[in-house]
């Protein structure tokens, strides 16, 4: 991830649905998101193109006995 | 047979005893009952109890065996589940205050399945609300206390199940697991659960937290208990097309078969990360079981975890938004505030990131099983890596520090759900301070039988699952 999730954006994605926040909750929540995101990152890098998530379904059934 | 005679029997103890006449449907009823009650006060963890219906369905029970109608495996077992799994016409308040006036449409297919095998349900286990917390904590219905040590936590979300199978108040119930909900109980309680493979056993008529991640197994006194509810609830279903339609091994007859020859891996990172000594010591510890039962124990290199543990958080805070989503916008101020500001974080995961989580799922496993799961059987790990918190001391509020602590006690559980393989939580010892220690086996996909038969032959050569707190 490039940059933080800031407060506004989480104020204003968590309006488009409907749901009022303050900011003080909304920034919490973009802090939390935002060391997820950062934590996830390493693993998405390495995402094949091709890669979906019916994949899950395939290795499941592969590495069955 | 006395009740506390009867109340020391295993479920698979218990349904033989009926079989053979030694106990009757209704005395094991009135047994499990009043224990229910003489615990409940002390830790919450009853959310209702039906014991008319439990007596009368006994009775029934007792008049079918008289004439030589057996229903079914678990014929007479009394049982209570956590308070997620629906039966028509009731309602399931899933621990919260939205639900608590809903009946459910239908019932769940699990219940069903225990029904049809004979189990006899009589109440409903407090749980944590909408099964989103790991600890045991619930603002509505009370927190539920651990039956070795009421100060203490129980694990979550199926907190009441946890501790009603330690306190000895039900033979086994229902728990579910989308990020440890089974295994935490399990090892804060000193009981055995199993989380099966993600889509071993039906989640219909299930509570969804996250419908990619939610497993759905038994908590029990022992392995051979989880076994035989495994046997009774696993299998194809028509109402959930998650739901896997390969046959249902023979668990019970696995369980049988010696575990020499058993590779066991003992990972040589992240698991063992700040590990509380006395945890640690108890793995070696159960490790050397194995190694005297002849399975060999291999030290194993295990992939980068970290983003799969992310990967996990991202999938269930997006599921878990867009399930609540209708009542965080009309009726936010009925959550708690630590599972309404669980539930509404997930509302800014962008859906590109969501499905990022989701296509890691397919990778992590294959790295997973190559890396680790072709060298060896089962992976071997600590459930938790601390000693097991009081109450108060995890009653953090919404706050960062509340977050730190949710992500530390589901941060050796959580990946397991995302790899979707199956685990069984087995208590391998007790803390100096006399609180369980539990260790989880993972296997391979739909390899729950061999994770199965290694914890019960743990338990063959062992008696830590025998011990019960006091009272």
């Amino acid at each position: 991830m490039e940059k933080d999730l800031t407060t506004e954006c989480v104020v204003a994605t968590l309006a488009a649905q409907g749901v009022v926040t303050e900011p003080a909750r909304a920034q919490k929540y973009a802090a939390l998101l935002s060391a997820v995101l950062k934590a996830a990152a390493p693993g998405y890098a390495r995402l094949a193109f091709e890669e979906e998530p019916a994949g899950f379904t395939v290795e499941q059934k592969r590495n069955a006995p | 047979m006395t009740p506390e005679a009867i109340l020391e029997l295993s479920a698979a103890q218990l349904a033989r005893a009926i079989r053979e006449k030694r106990v009757t449907c209704v005395a094991a009823t009135e047994a499990a009952l009043g224990r229910m009650k003489a615990v409940h006060p002390r830790l919450n963890c009853l959310v209702r109890s039906d014991d008319e219906l439990a007596l009368a369905a006994a009775r029934l029970a007792d008049q079918d065996l008289a004439r030589g109608a057996l229903r079914g495996p678990l014929h007479g077992v009394p049982m209570a589940h956590k308070d997620m799994y629906y039966r028509r016409g009731v309602i399931s308040a899933c621990g919260s205050k939205i639900l608590r006036e809903r009946p459910a449409a239908s019932t769940a297919t699990v219940l069903e399945r225990l029904d049809a095998a004979g189990a006899i349900q009589f109440g409903v286990l407090n749980m944590v609300e909408f099964a989103f917390g790991p600890t045991g904590h619930n603002w509505h219905t009370g927190h539920v206390r651990n039956a070795w040590d009421p100060a203490r936590i129980t694990g979550g979300s199926s907190s009441g199940s946890g501790t009603a199978v330690a306190a000895r108040a039900t033979f086994a119930a229902l728990g579910s697991d989308t990020g440890g909900s089974i295994r935490l109980p399990a090892h804060f309680c000193g009981v055995s659960g199993i989380k099966p493979t993600y889509g071993r056993v039906s989640r219909a008529g299930a509570m969804p937290l996250s419908f990619s991640l939610d497993t759905v197994g038994p908590l029990a006194r022992t392995v051979e208990d989880c076994a035989l509810l495994l046997q009774v609830i696993a299998g194809a279903d028509a109402r959930d097309p998650t739901c896997e339609t390969r046959p249902v091994p023979d668990y019970l007859g696995a369980l049988e078969r010696p575990i020499a020859g058993l590779r066991i891996g003992r990972p040589r990172q992240f698991f063992y990360d700040d590990c509380d000594p006395e945890i640690a010591a108890a793995m070696q510890a159960s490790l050397e079981t194995f190694r005297r039962l002849g399975a060999t124990v291999i030290d194993v290199d295990v992939p980068d975890i970290a983003p799969w543990n992310a990967a996990s958080t991202i999938v269930i805070s997006a599921e878990a938004a867009a399930c609540h989503g209708t009542w965080l916008r009309t009726c936010p101020q009925d959550y708690s505030e630590q599972v309404r500001g669980r539930l509404e974080q997930g509302l800014a995961v962008a859906a590109a990131s969501y499905l990022d989580a989701l296509r890691l799922r397919g990778v992590a496993l294959r790295e997973f099983c190559a890396q680790v799961l072709s060298k060896v059987d089962l992976l071997h790990a600590p459930v938790v890596s601390f000693q097991t918190p009081t109450i108060a001391e995890t009653d953090l509020g919404a706050g960062p520090e509340a977050v730190a602590m949710l992500g530390r006690t589901t941060r050796l559980t959580r990946p397991v759900n995302l790899l979707g393989v199956p685990a069984v939580s087995v208590n391998a010892g007790f803390t100096k301070a006399g609180l369980p220690i539990g260790m989880q086996l993972l296997a391979r996909p739909h390899d729950d039988a061999t994770a199965l038969r290694a914890g019960h032959a743990y338990q063959q050569a062992t008696d830590w699952h025998k011990r019960a707190p006091a009272g």
